[in-house]
Formats: structure tokens, C-alpha cells, sequence
């Protein structure tokens, strides 16, 4: 890299620019504290941009003297058009190479390098070589999460929305993004339920023309939602629950018959029934839990007594 | 049918099957070296489906043109042999499995017809009793008249006594069929749906009453016909909109010249799903009450299989109760409350027997081993 280390008045920095930004960490608190005591040890780089300088690494760093009033630091500028592949390898690299970056830093860096590569495959090239996803498929879905909203950025950082939800999420109309996002991510629920509230939502409102928002205001969403007694798990059964039987009602029922006829039949522990999966074959299954024989003979007296009552056959045919 | 330019395979360029076939369409072509080339471009395209259904590339079967029918595991399979003449449709079905189920999906059409010819007639020679067709992957009537394997076909089924060819189609690209001696041996038969199923989701077809009304045509010539309601789809009213299209079809053909009507449901591989989402966006035909069934296909629970089945059942026994009603890729417990029966309790005792028995009667097949 070519450069020069030179005292630049912090007033010509335009800290405003985040063109070249890729940390999504905005505490500067611990990096003042280091640098009000010993200065800076590796100095910022800088590109000048006629009379003033852009940030091209250093975000927090030049914060950090603004907060401690510096008036003057020392940085390294470099000779590159203001808007270069040069700058951004190097914003991008200053960042990479020192940690692992996080999935929005890493959309931020993709983002960034769509600006002087024409194809994935040639962000896929560079980006390998800068320590990021070389993968294109991957590349396609950070640069979506690039264009993000903030919202959505933020729950991704704070693992509240997983990329695969923000990546379907994404899909959606404007309108819509952002309630949906919220709407999931207040559940706080792994990826496999995200992404099953996330089908059921849209695929009942495309089914039944209704808006999603509409959808997400019904009663016995709101209903859910606004009860104070169960954790934000629990809300998220109990809705799942319910977008399920609207989305298979026939299914839903079924499973609801199934379940009544084996309350009925009051099955001992130690003896279990199931069904076909989706009642779609005929087979149905007993499980027999035994530590012994005689246990095994206990078992054997129960399960004849299950067979014989006549909701057990009711439940076969 | 818009094909924008033809690709031929250089294996087959100086046949004078190929040279006749692209005198007819008029559109550019090229020589193709390397098959490679033209797949990455179809692969690579932004909707590969749409580019291969865009693009026609002549070329040889290499493998086997008689194949028999892959069915799934689970449920029961009909026992259909395949003709393999070509690969992918022109029209554009929504719920077309074609879409997933070529790697990439190319129209493909196969010039060396000789081969398939000279396997034909050593397959005639067994006598074995069979049901042919070459509607399974693609339309049996898309390449009429660009070329004449369909009338050589008709003509070399009417030589023999022992197998029957079925055309299925989508289309009323019959003209051809009228000047031919067919001897029974050919059955032509229409994949049928409600009027808003093929407007919504059977893009470039020919329409409800343009399929019957070619059927007529075709028994006034003397030839067998079948029918087949796959796939059923269910949807508000569905119902009713099926019973119409059964008061249609006997309206323009006598039951008894009907050799048999098939009913299958709306079935799909899980990765067909997203492939719609992306090039029918309005449609809502995978949003039904789908459940994954025993051989990992997507098909609609089972109690709204049979209601459907049921209906449609009781709607064609009103007007025949003889006609041969199958259910394609259906088990034991939907055929017994669908039909009232198993294809094992049948005096046939196995789906095949039952559509050879009728192949038989219908199309007078008396010189054959049954296997």
C-alpha cells in the first residue's frame, strides 16, 4: 500500500462519510479511554477528497480523538481516486484480517465491493482474497442483507432474526418487511420456526387475499400477543398453533380427533401410540417402555386392554 | 409455438428426417459440436425453464427409447411403458413436473428415429401384451407436422395385435391422424381440466371445449379414446367445475368408445414449489393442504383426495357405469374408498391387468403373451 503518514486537521476529516464504513460497532467509549492515555497507535487512513479527507479505515478511532478534542492526528493518506477498489480492499482488509466480521460487516464489505466488480464472480474473486465468503450464492444473499432495511440489520446482528427469515422477508413488498420482521423476531425463536411462522403467515395471506398486515392484526393474533401471562416462546406455540390449523384445517382436525380418541383411551406411560405421519399411510405404531421382564408382561396385560376398547378401532378405521 | 432458434446435434444434421423438420418451422438454427455450450446456456439463463421451453435442440436418443413408466414407490402404478421421442413441452403448465425433472430443462427432440423404429418392431416381435405411450415427457402431439414419427407410429401399432399406442396431449394437432390406417391400435387421449384450471394454469393450450371437440373428430375417425383428469386440483367449487367438464365429454363422445379415464390428484417434488412461486406468481395451486407423502412427493390430505375422487367418481358413473375409472399413483385405502374396490380385489387382481383387459377389448388385441 502506498502512503503517507501526515498530521491532518480532524476538522478536514468528513466524519459524516461512511462510504468506505464496514464495523457495526459504534462504542467508542474503551478505544477513548486507550487513546486519551497512549494516543493512536495505528493511525487512520485517509483519502482526499479535494479540500477535505474521507474515512477509509479508522471509523471509531477518528470518533474517538473528535470525543478527546483533538485537533490534529496523525494518519496515513493514500494516493488513490477518492471512490477506488484500492481504498476498498483496503477499508475492507483492515477490518478482515483482524477479526471475523459479522454477517451485516460482511454484507456492508460486499456491498461495497458491487461498486467496482461487475459480476458475482468477480466479487467472488476479490472477496476470497480479502478473507470474506468467496462463495458466490453466499455473496448474492449478503448483498441482499446489504440493501436491507436497519431494522432488519439490527435484529440480524442481535441474532433475533436469523439471515434465512431476512432473506425471505426480503421478498416481501416494502410495506410489509418491517412489521414482519418485528412480528418474528418478538417471539425470539430459533431459524426452523422463523421460517415455518414466516411460510404460514404469507401463505395464508396470499391464499385468502388478505394483507399480511391485515393478517397480523386479527384477533387471535393480537389476542396472543397482547397477553401478558406466557414468555415470548409460549406466545409463539400458541400462534404457531393457530396459523397452523387456519393453514391446514382438514390436517388440523384430523390430528385434534386423533388426540381426543387417545385421551380416551388413557394409555399407561409405559405404552405409546402413534400415528401415521399426516395420517397418509395406514400403519400405525406401538412403542413399549420395560426395564424387565415382568415389566414387559405388565406391558403386554395393558397393551390387550388398549386393543380391546373400542376407541382404539374407532382410531384404526 | 414460439421457438426463437433450433439447435442441431451435428450427429444428426444430414438426416433427412432433421433436414425435413427444420424445413417447416422456418426459424434460425446452427450446428451444435459441443451439447455442453448449449446447456450452460439454458443452465445459466436468468429462467432457465422459460429459455429451454424458448429453444429446440434436434438431436439422437443415445439410450433406450422404450423405458418403462418410473411411478413411485408406495403407491400403485398403471404399468405404462414410455416411448421416449423427445423431452419438455412447449406449453406451459404451472404444475408441470417437467420443470425440475430435466437437468436443464431443454425441448429436446429426437431425429434418429430409425433406432427407435427397428427397438419398436423387436418389441412387436415378443408379442408381449403392452400399453405404449410417448406423452409422459412431453406432449405426444407438440412436433406435429414438423415431423411424421406420430403417423409412422400410428401406422406401424396398426400392424401389429399385441400393443397399443396412447397419444396424450394437451393439443387439437390432429389433422395428421385422418388420412391414417390405424386399426384400432392407437389411442388418442386428452389430459382434462375445469375451464378455470386451464385458464389460470395451463399457459398455450388448447381450450376445454377445442380438446373435446378434436376427441369427436378423432372417434368419427374410428379411433379409441381415453381421457385423464390429472392433475386435480382442488380449489372453491372445484367440484362442481369438474362435473361440468364430465357433462362436456359426453356430450361430445359415446362412453363406449371411452378405453379408459384416470384421475390423479395434484402430486409434486418439493423443489417444483419454488419454481412456480417464481414463474406463476399468481397462482395458487401449492398452497392447498399439502402433507409429504410416503414416496416424498407433496399430495393433498388424504380425506380431501378421496372426497374429490369420490365425486368425480359418482359424476362419470352417471353417465357409465362401465367406463374403466383408474387412479394414477393412488394406495390401497384411497382406491377401496374412492372406488369401492382395490385394484387386488378386482377379477383383473392388479391395476395393468385391468387397463390391459380394456386395451384389449377396446383396441382388438388377440395375438399377445401376457405377461
Amino acid at each position: 500500500m502506498q502512503c503517507k503518514i501526515e498530521e491532518i486537521e480532524l476538522k478536514k476529516i468528513d466524519i459524516n462519510d461512511n462510504y468506505y464504513k464496514i464495523t457495526t460497532n459504534d462504542e467508542i467509549d474503551e478505544i477513548s479511554r486507550s487513546i486519551h492515555e497512549i494516543g493512536i497507535i495505528n493511525p487512520p487512513v485517509l483519502v482526499q477528497d479535494k479540500q477535505k479527507f474521507i474515512i477509509v479505515s479508522g471509523f471509531r478511532r477518528i470518533q474517538a480523538a473528535v470525543k478527546n478534542n483533538f485537533s490534529h492526528i496523525q494518519a496515513k493518506t493514500i494516493p488513490y481516486p477518492k471512490k477506488s477498489i484500492e481504498c476498498a480492499k483496503i477499508a475492507i482488509s483492515d477490518n478482515s484480517f483482524q477479526r471475523k466480521l459479522n454477517l451485516i460487516e460482511q454484507a456492508s464489505a460486499i456491498k461495497l465491493l458491487t461498486f467496482f466488480a461487475a459480476t458475482p464472480k468477480e466479487i467472488a474473486d476479490i472477496a476470497s482474497k480479502l478473507n470474506l465468503p468467496g462463495n458466490i450464492s453466499i455473496i448474492e444473499k449478503l448483498a441482499i442483507i446489504s440493501r436491507s432495511d436497519k431494522i432488519i440489520q439490527d435484529f440480524i446482528l442481535s441474532d433475533q432474526l436469523s439471515m434465512t427469515t431476512a432473506l425471505l422477508i426480503e421478498k416481501l413488498k416494502e410495506k410489509h418487511k418491517i412489521p414482519i420482521a418485528r412480528f418474528i423476531q418478538s417471539l425470539h425463536v430459533g431459524l426452523n420456526i422463523q421460517r415455518e411462522l414466516f411460510i404460514l403467515l404469507t401463505e395464508i395471506s396470499f391464499r385468502e387475499n388478505i394483507d399480511l398486515l391485515e393478517l397480523l392484526t386479527e384477533k387471535f393474533i393480537t389476542d396472543c400477543l397482547n397477553d401478558d401471562n406466557p414468555e415470548p416462546k409460549q406466545k409463539a406455540v400458541q400462534i404457531r398453533k393457530l396459523l397452523r390449523i387456519r393453514r391446514f384445517p382438514e390436517l388440523s382436525k384430523a390430528e385434534s380427533n386423533f388426540f381426543n380418541c387417545m385421551k380416551k383411551l388413557k394409555l399407561d406411560p409405559s405404552i405409546k401410540l402413534n400415528p401415521p405421519k399426516d395420517f397418509e399411510s395406514t400403519t400405525y405404531s406401538f412403542n413399549l417402555f420395560f426395564n424387565s421382564y415382568e415389566e414387559l408382561l405388565e406391558c403386554q396385560r395393558k397393551l390387550d386392554t388398549v386393543i380391546e376398547n373400542p376407541v382404539m378401532k374407532k382410531i384404526i378405521e | 409455438m414460439k421457438i426463437s432458434k433450433i439447435f442441431i446435434d451435428q450427429a444428426v444434421s444430414k438426416l433427412p428426417e432433421t433436414i425435413s423438420f427444420i424445413s417447416k418451422l422456418k426459424i434460425p438454427s446452427s450446428i451444435v459440436t459441443d451439447t455442453n455450450q448449449l446447456y450452460e446456456i439454458v443452465s445459466h439463463s436468468e429462467d432457465p425453464v422459460t429459455t429451454g421451453k424458448d429453444l429446440l435442440f434436434l438431436t439422437e436418443n443415445k439410450g433406450t427409447f422404450l423405458k418403462e413408466c418410473p411411478g413411485t414407490s408406495h403407491y400403485t402404478c398403471c404399468g405404462y411403458k414410455i416411448l421416449h421421442i423427445g423431452s419438455f413441452c412447449s406449453m406451459d403448465c404451472s404444475y408441470c413436473i417437467l420443470q425440475v425433472y430435466f437437468h436443464p430443462p431443454i425441448l429436446q427432440y429426437y431425429m434418429n428415429s430409425k433406432k427407435l423404429f427397428d427397438e419398436l418392431r423387436q418389441h412387436f416381435s415378443s408379442k408381449k401384451l403392452s400399453r405404449i405411450g410417448t406423452g409422459e415427457f412431453t406432449d405426444s402431439l407438440i412436433w406435429e407436422p414438423m415431423s411424421d414419427v406420430t403417423e409412422k407410429l400410428v401406422v406401424e401399432f396398426s400392424k401389429q395385435k399385441a400393443a397399443v399406442l396412447e397419444l396424450k396431449t394437451k393439443t387439437v394437432s390432429i389433422q395428421a391422424l385422418s388420412r391414417l390406417p390405424h386399426n384400432r391400435k392407437t389411442i388418442l387421449s386428452w389430459s382434462l381440466n375445469t375451464e378455470s384450471i386451464i385458464q389460470s394454469e395451463e399457459k398455450k393450450t388448447a381450450s376445454l371445449s377445442a380438446r373435446l371437440k378434436a376427441a369427436a373428430e378423432c372417434e368419427a375417425l374410428g379411433y379409441p379414446l381415453a381421457f385423464h383428469f390429472d392433475p386435480l386440483i382442488i380449489y372453491e367449487r372445484c367440484e362442481k367445475d369438474y362435473q361440468e367438464v364430465i357433462k362436456k365429454i359426453f356430450n361430445h363422445v359415446s362412453p363406449e368408445n371411452i378405453v379408459w379415464i384416470s384421475l390423479g390428484s395434484f402430486r409434486f417434488i418439493p423443489s417444483l414449489k419454488p419454481i412456480i412461486q417464481k414463474r406463476f406468481q399468481q397462482s395458487k395451486i401449492i398452497y392447498g393442504e399439502f402433507i409429504t407423502g410416503l414416496d416424498g412427493k407433496m399430495r393433498y390430505f388424504k380425506p380431501l383426495r378421496i372426497q374429490l375422487y369420490q365425486k368425480i367418481v359418482s359424476y362419470i358413473r352417471n353417465f357409465s357405469p362401465d367406463i374403466l375409472v383408474y387412479l394414477c399413483m393412488e394406495d390401497d385405502e384411497v382406491w377401496k374408498k374412492s372406488l369401492g374396490f382395490t385394484p387386488s380385489e378386482h377379477e383383473c387382481k392388479s391395476l395393468p391387468r385391468m387397463l390391459d383387459q380394456k386395451a384389449i377389448q377396446h383396441c382388438n388385441l388377440y395375438d399377445y403373451i401376457q405377461e
